[in-house]
């Protein structure tokens, strides 16, 4: 009976075992199947802030090359203005007035002083030199105003990107290595290449910093990759 | 029995800021000339093309005498004076002395006279004040209308369609130029006639006519002969220096200045060749019109105001709109007509007219909206609708240019704004623009004309308008 009864109890401590080594497989399945899904999305928010950063860089040269183009032009129109303020101006004057404004609203979005300046419609009068001056200086403004903008904007794309990319390596690192290894600080700099986010890793016992997953799992991803930055961009 | 004013209008119901064609008083004659280079500078073909009329039948004139066959150059130099124009300078009456007999005589003299004018031909009538001493603005006048009688009848009887003007069946009307036959004819046709002697009324378009002519003798003797005579001087003064010859003796009278001329006809040509470099500042007068223009604005404010909006008063808003642009925009925009169908008859445009403007936002449009025609169309509705911006903007286009105005009631709604903006958006290259006026835009328009303020401008800002909240 006692020999019966222990044979049982053997029978279902393997049972026991078994489900949950099963349990700890699907587990370790379903971590592995979220760190993909993470992986996939942290390469897609690499992607859009590369793009965002590289559209921005090339704003930023459209940028500078449209001020020196006003420098000049306002330069000269407010030298014709001195002599000439009430005349007409010439139809070249006009014409690439419009291209400038034309430029600079392309250039940049959400500046209400700049969403007034309309473009001349001369209809067979042009404008007087003083009026095409004083359109000139409010689009230098904007420019101005811009710049100072931009500077920050740039800053947050290229830590938002460099977080992208620490996410990235670290999931890639996870998923290639060993079985619950977790990857760390000096791994995934070697595959970004570059310096990383601090703030994405933790302190380990062996003074190491490893990759923070718990971190990872605790916020939304998609703010987490500058989603919201780079939204913020396309619309300004 | 009052007695009759001889400076009454012929036609006492009509306002001549609201008509085309300048209206001719009872017995004296209104003090302008047909001036035929307004012809010339003009961009209604229908005008260039007479003002060339005019100078094949004179050049042929010339080739006569060229020929030696003076009796044919005779004939064809016979412009007695039209009275039934009721233009020119006769003091007291309509009869002038026209050319007549004795100053055909003298054109064909000083073409005997002068083998170089024989030789070059003459670009202009007016030349002819230049070299012959017989000949001033009066002629110039009668020269054109005598030669352009049958483009004057033809205009006469479609103003008087327009108008509603009474006209005599058969009138009888001598000396009618016939272009193909280079002959002179007589002919019946049904006009107007003045009820002071019966006499038939010919009627002339306000774009046409000057007090003086734009190539005329005094601005000749004061620029060109001017600039000549001082060369001859420092050329004289010179050759006293070194040869104490004496000093020639100067022109003083238009006989001595003809005679210059007649030898020296290089004189003439560069005269000419300047006024036509200056042909945007050659424009119609307005000097004859007597009318107080702020009680016209005023009428016709009143008119505008006591027509209510619906189907049933459309062909009165039609014609009191017409009236309303002749006063605001005539000599500029011309020649306006009513219903005028295209050459098949399927469409039928509300009003049309011909822009032959030298201001800035006309020639604007002439160029960029290919309008040399500009189209109103008039919409007596409380509320403008989709399917009249779709009529508009289909009228549009090569023929009638791409230029239209809807003349309705009130201001319209934000979709017709926005399918406005969508005619013009979606005629990419040659973009459509539809120009609405409301009652309230046509009283601030009076308001302008009445303080001798140009309603073009204000045109002009409110095409820019559009332009502008297109962007």
């Amino acid at each position: 009976m006692a020999e019966n009864n222990s044979k049982l109890a053997t029978g279902e401590s393997k049972v026991t075992r078994a489900a949950r080594k099963a349990e700890k497989r699907r587990a370790a399945e379903e971590l592995r199947r979220r760190r993909t899904g993470q992986l996939e999305n942290a390469k897609l928010a690499v992607e859009r802030l590369e793009k965002a950063l590289n559209a921005f860089e090339n704003d930023t040269v459209r940028h500078r090359a449209l001020s020196s183009h006003l420098q000049g032009f306002y330069e000269e129109i407010d030298k014709l203005t001195k002599s000439k303020a009430l005349v007409e101006a010439t139809d070249l004057v006009v014409q690439q007035s419009n291209y400038i404004i034309q430029d600079a609203k392309d250039l940049i979005k959400g500046d209400v002083h700049l969403d007034r300046v309309k473009e001349f419609v001369p209809a067979g009068t042009n404008p007087e030199y003083r009026d095409v001056l004083l359109v000139l200086r409010a689009i230098q403004q904007s420019l101005a105003r811009c710049e100072t903008q931009s500077e920050g904007r740039k800053k947050n794309l290229t830590s938002e990107l460099r977080g992208a990319r620490t996410i990235s390596a670290a999931l890639q690192c996870y998923l290639d290595g060993k079985e619950d290894s977790i990857p760390s600080k000096a791994e995934i700099q070697a595959v970004v290449g570059g310096s990383v986010t601090g703030d994405c890793f933790a302190e380990y016992e062996d003074g190491n910093d490893y990759f923070d997953f718990e971190k990872l799992d605790r916020h939304d991803l998609d703010a987490y990759l500058g989603q919201t930055t780079v939204h913020k961009d396309q619309a300004q | 029995m009052s007695a009759l004013d001889p400076r009454a209008p012929l036609l006492p119901n009509v306002s001549q800021y609201k008509v085309d064609f300048v209206i001719p008083r009872l017995v004296v004659d209104v003090p302008v000339g047909i001036d035929p280079f307004l012809m010339f500078k003009s961009r209604n073909p229908e005008y260039r093309r007479l003002h060339e009329l005019l100078m094949e039948a004179f050049n042929a004139g010339i080739r006569a005498v060229r020929r030696g066959t003076l009796d044919e150059a005779g004939r064809i130099f016979d412009f007695p004076e039209v009275s039934a124009i009721g233009l020119g300078y006769t003091q007291g009456s309509k009869k002038g002395s026209g050319l007549g007999t004795h100053l055909s005589g003298l054109i064909i003299e000083t073409l005997v006279g002068s083998p170089s004018l024989q030789e070059r031909g003459v670009k202009h009538v007016e030349e002819m004040q230049l070299v012959s001493a017989g000949i001033g603005p009066d002629r110039v006048s009668d020269i054109s209308a005598n030669v352009l009688k049958r483009f004057l009848i033809e205009y006469t009887q479609r103003q008087c369609k327009i108008w509603n003007i009474p006209v005599e069946q058969g009138v009888p009307v001598s000396h009618i130029y016939n272009h193909s036959s280079g002959l002179w004819e007589d002919s019946y046709e049904d006009l107007p006639v003045s009820p002071a002697d019966g006499s038939p009324i010919l009627l002339v378009p306000r774009r046409l006519v000057r007090v003086l002519p734009w190539i005329n003798y005094d601005d000749f003797l004061r620029t060109e002969f001017n600039t000549y005579l001082a060369s001859r001087r420092s050329a004289a003064s010179r050759s006293r220096e070194d040869a104490s010859t004496v000093d020639p003796r100067e022109p003083k009278t238009k006989g001595d200045v003809v005679t210059v001329t007649r030898s020296d006809i290089a004189l003439v040509e560069r005269y000419v060749r300047s006024r036509e470099q200056q042909s945007a500042n050659a424009q119609p007068a307005f000097e004859y019109i007597d009318e107080d223009a702020c009680q016209e604005a005023d009428s016709l404010k009143e008119r505008l105001a006591a027509i209510p909006p619906g189907r049933e008063c459309a062909a009165d808003y039609q014609r009191l709109i017409l009236e309303i642009l002749n006063y605001l925009f005539n000599p500029e925009l011309i020649d306006g007509q009513l219903e005028v169908r295209t050459v098949d008859g399927t469409e039928r445009r509300d009003i049309i007219f011909t822009n032959d403007s030298d201001e800035s936002f006309w020639d604007y449009a002439r160029t960029a909206h290919d309008a040399i025609v500009v189209m109103f169309e008039t919409k007596n509705t409380g509320e403008l609708d989709l399917a009249a911006i779709n009529q508009t903007a289909t009228y549009l286009g090569d023929r009638v240019g791409r230029l239209g105005v809807i003349v309705t009631r009130r201001t319209p709604t934000e979709s017709i704004r926005r399918k406005i903006f969508s005619v013009w958006n979606d005629s990419s290259p040659n973009r459509k623009v539809i120009l609405t006026l409301t009652d309230e835009h046509i009283r601030q328009l009076l308001v302008q004309r009445c303080k001798d303020e140009s309603p073009t401008t204000w045109m002009q800002k409110h095409y820019r308008a559009f332009r502008t909240a297109l962007q």
